[in-house]
C-alpha cells in the first residue's frame, strides 16, 4: 500500500496532541513538520500549544524535595528491615 | 537479614533514590497538600520495599512505583479530596485559549500570547486549576504535566489502555486550558466577557 505523502490541516489538527508528545511514528512526525512548515495557521496553533503546556508544565514542576523526606524514607524502610529480620 | 535480604533492599534504595523528588512533585499535585504528599510517598516507599519481590528487575521501576503510589493516593487520600471542589466544566472546545485570545487580538499585542496569559499566573493557581479537573482527567493531567512520562507509562500507572490514556489527556487538556483562561479572567489578566474591548 502506497504511504501517505502529505496532510491536510484537519488531518494535521487531529495528530497535534501526538506531535507534541513525541507519540507518532517516525513517517507522521515527518508529515506533520511537513505541513506546519508550509501552513502559517497550523503552525501558529501548535506553537501556541505548546508554549502553554511547556509554560504550565515549568510551573507545575516548582516543587521541591521537603529537606529531610528522603532520610526519613530511608529511616523507615531500615526500621522495616530490622522489624523483619 | 540474610545476604540476599540485604542486597535486594541496597538495589531498592538505589532504584528509589532518583525517583523521590518526581514521586513528592505528583503527590503534592495528588493530595494538594505538604504533609499529605510526604506521607504518601513514605507510605508508597514502605509498601514498594514490602512488594519488592514482585518487580521484576530491567522493567520500569518509576512507572512501577507509581502505580503503588497511584493505588495508595486512592484508597486513602481519595476520600479526603471529596473536600476539595471538584469543578465539572462542560466540555471545552478544541483550541480554547488559542480562539479567546484571537477573539481578544492579543496576538497583536504580544508575539507570544499564551505566555502573556499563563505567566501571570502564578504556580499555586495553575495547579488549582489542574486539581479542579474531574478525577479521570486530573490523574492523566498530573502525570503527563509533572513527569517526563509516555502515554505507555501513564497507561501502565493508571491501569488503562493507551488509547483511554490519549483520550483523557486530550480532554483534560481543553478542560485545563478553559480552566486556566477562567482563572485568567476572575484576575483581571484578560476582559471578562462582555467587558469593554481590548486586551489589558
Amino acid at each position: 500500500m502506497k504511504k501517505i505523502d502529505r496532510l491536510t490541516c484537519e488531518e494535521t489538527f487531529r495528530r497535534l496532541d501526538d506531535y507534541l508528545d513525541r507519540e507518532l511514528d517516525q513517517h507522521e512526525m515527518a508529515l506533520v513538520r511537513k505541513h506546519l512548515k508550509a501552513c502559517d495557521v497550523c503552525e501558529s496553533e501548535y506553537v501556541f500549544e505548546d508554549t502553554i503546556f511547556n509554560v504550565v508544565r515549568k510551573k507545575l514542576w516548582q516543587v521541591p524535595l521537603p529537606e529531610g523526606l528522603r532520610d526519613r524514607v530511608f529511616a523507615r524502610l531500615e526500621e522495616m528491615q530490622r522489624n523483619e529480620s | 537479614m540474610t545476604q540476599s535480604n540485604d542486597a535486594a533492599a541496597a538495589d531498592f534504595k538505589s532504584l528509589l533514590e532518583p525517583v523521590l523528588e518526581p514521586a513528592y512533585r505528583t503527590a503534592y499535585h495528588l493530595t494538594r497538600n505538604e504533609a499529605d504528599a510526604e506521607e504518601l510517598v513514605q507510605e508508597a516507599a514502605l509498601l514498594a520495599f514490602k512488594g519488592f519481590g514482585r518487580f521484576k528487575p530491567g522493567t520500569n521501576f518509576k512507572a512501577w512505583f507509581f502505580t503503588i503510589l497511584r493505588n495508595r493516593f486512592i484508597s486513602t487520600y481519595r476520600k479526603k479530596q471529596r473536600e476539595i471542589k471538584t469543578v465539572e466544566l462542560e466540555d471545552a472546545p478544541e483550541l480554547y485559549m488559542y480562539t479567546k485570545s484571537m477573539e481578544l487580538g492579543l496576538s497583536a499585542q504580544t508575539s507570544e500570547p499564551a505566555k502573556y496569559v499563563i505567566e501571570q499566573l502564578d504556580a499555586e493557581q495553575v495547579a488549582t486549576a489542574l486539581s479542579e479537573l474531574p478525577m479521570e482527567f486530573r490523574e492523566a493531567a498530573t502525570l503527563y504535566f509533572t513527569q517526563d512520562m509516555s502515554y505507555h507509562d501513564i497507561a501502565e500507572v493508571l491501569g488503562v489502555p493507551v488509547g483511554t490514556v490519549r483520550s483523557r489527556l486530550h480532554r483534560g487538556r481543553k478542560l485545563l486550558q478553559k480552566k486556566l483562561w477562567h482563572l485568567a479572567e476572575d484576575y483581571g489578566l484578560v476582559p471578562q466577557p462582555g467587558a469593554a474591548e481590548g486586551a489589558p
